[in-house]
């Protein structure tokens, strides 16, 4: 647990006076406030920094222990006891919906977890944010799932056809509605890992498929794998490398859409034959001279 | 009283609440940046808008900016957004050329 310097984060002297330390604090929070700055997680910890220095030098009794001890304070038993017997208002402070995990250890140690905040759920609940991991086959079709958000077990559809970073909210599912008010949100951030064959744009599916030169050049069937099982295709005669086939409605399912897909796009890459016997370069030289 | 089979809350109860003047919801219609609706000539907003007028009062009161600088926050947080969901798309479709 390191010591933090309170008067560094708010960019104040040790000798600042309130209206400076205020004046600094709200500087500092009109440009890290998390309303101001929506997904952005180092503006979200900088916000809590001077949110927590201003706990503690905003209030004259607690920057008074801060100065008097700060630097000592794992020697201070005294901080034990004023933590438990801690019951003081605090002063009025920006919200955002945080909780008591978003102080520092270092400060939790000197002044106690006890505290009472302003709460940005003055009356509706607050939003829950979660992040869930999910492959690329999970999402191919919709299903439920159980998650636990806050203790509380919560069970949701996933869409077939969700997309890498796309965020869906469960309304209701936040924080709980006080004095009637109704309850936040939860929001939902998905992370789509592709482990596939498959690259994904959207509904639309593309992937590579080698062809020997021989079926290249004289036509045949092929079998491909599409993301739900294997198709048998018909290569034309003379096909160019590079040529690309589309399969439609092979490609991922479209959100929300149900019954309805994306196309699967196959490029083809012949691969010419290695480690030619001396019949084999015969005849290929035969064939070079008829051209 | 809250009007929970509509989902609307009467700018009253609203204000009582939240502890601030219905001046200042009335100004943040007249700027555009919330709804009123009217039900049986009292004055209401729905409840889904609450968590932005909710953004916004934490504008006001807690960070002292003024209505006009809300307003222009306001556009500014769309545009944001939009942003936002742009990269998401751009880094969607980087990682497509990035794999083999």
């Amino acid at each position: 647990m390191a010591y933090i310097d309170y008067y560094k984060i708010l960019g104040v002297s040790k000798s600042a006076t309130e209206q400076e330390i205020k004046k600094a604090y709200r500087k500092l929070a009109r440009k890290y406030h998390p309303d101001l700055n929506p997904n952005d997680k180092e503006a979200e910890i900088k916000f809590k920094e001077i949110n927590e220095a201003n706990e503690v030098l905003s209030h004259p009794e607690n920057r008074k222990k801060y100065d008097e001890h700060g630097k000592d304070w794992k020697h201070a038993e005294e901080f034990e006891r004023t933590r438990q017997q801690q019951q003081e208002s605090r002063h009025q402070q920006y919200s955002g919906g945080f909780d008591d995990s978003d102080f520092s250890d270092f400060f939790e140690s000197m002044f106690g977890g006890a505290r009472q905040r302003t709460s940005s759920a003055m009356f509706r609940g607050q939003d829950y944010n979660a992040e869930l991991q999910l492959d690329l086959s999970e999402v191919y079709t919709s299903h439920k799932r159980t998650l636990t958000v806050n203790n509380k077990n919560i069970r949701i559809k996933i869409p077939a056809g969700i997309e890498n970073g796309q965020v869906i909210k469960i309304p209701g599912y936040g924080g709980k509605g006080v004095n009637k008010g109704p309850n936040g949100d939860l929001y939902i951030k998905f992370n789509i890992v592709n482990n596939t064959n498959f690259k994904r744009n959207h509904d639309n599916l593309y992937t590579t498929v080698d062809l020997d030169l021989y079926k290249s050049l004289l036509g045949g069937d092929v079998t491909v794998n599409t993301f739900d099982g294997k198709v048998k295709l018909k290569v034309k005669p003379e096909t160019q490398n590079g040529t690309q086939v589309k399969l439609k409605g092979k490609g991922f399912p479209v959100y929300k859409k149900d019954g309805q897909f994306g196309d699967l796009y196959i490029t083809y890459n012949i691969k010419t034959p290695t480690n030619l016997t001396t019949k084999e370069k015969e005849l290929f030289t035969e064939l070079a001279k008829l051209r | 009283m809250i009007m929970d089979t509509e989902n609307l809350i009467t700018i009253q109860e609203f204000c009582s609440i939240y502890k601030v003047p219905k001046t200042f919801i009335t100004s943040l219609y007249e700027f555009e940046l919330i709804e009123i609706t009217t039900k049986e000539n009292t004055p209401c907003v729905r409840v889904t808008q609450i968590k932005e007028i909710e953004k916004l009062i934490r504008f006001h009161y807690e960070m002292d900016i003024n209505l006009e600088g809300i307003h222009a926050i306001a556009n500014l947080l769309n545009k944001v957004e939009t942003l936002q969901n742009e990269i998401k798309n751009l880094h969607n479709k980087l990682d497509f050329y990035e794999r083999e």
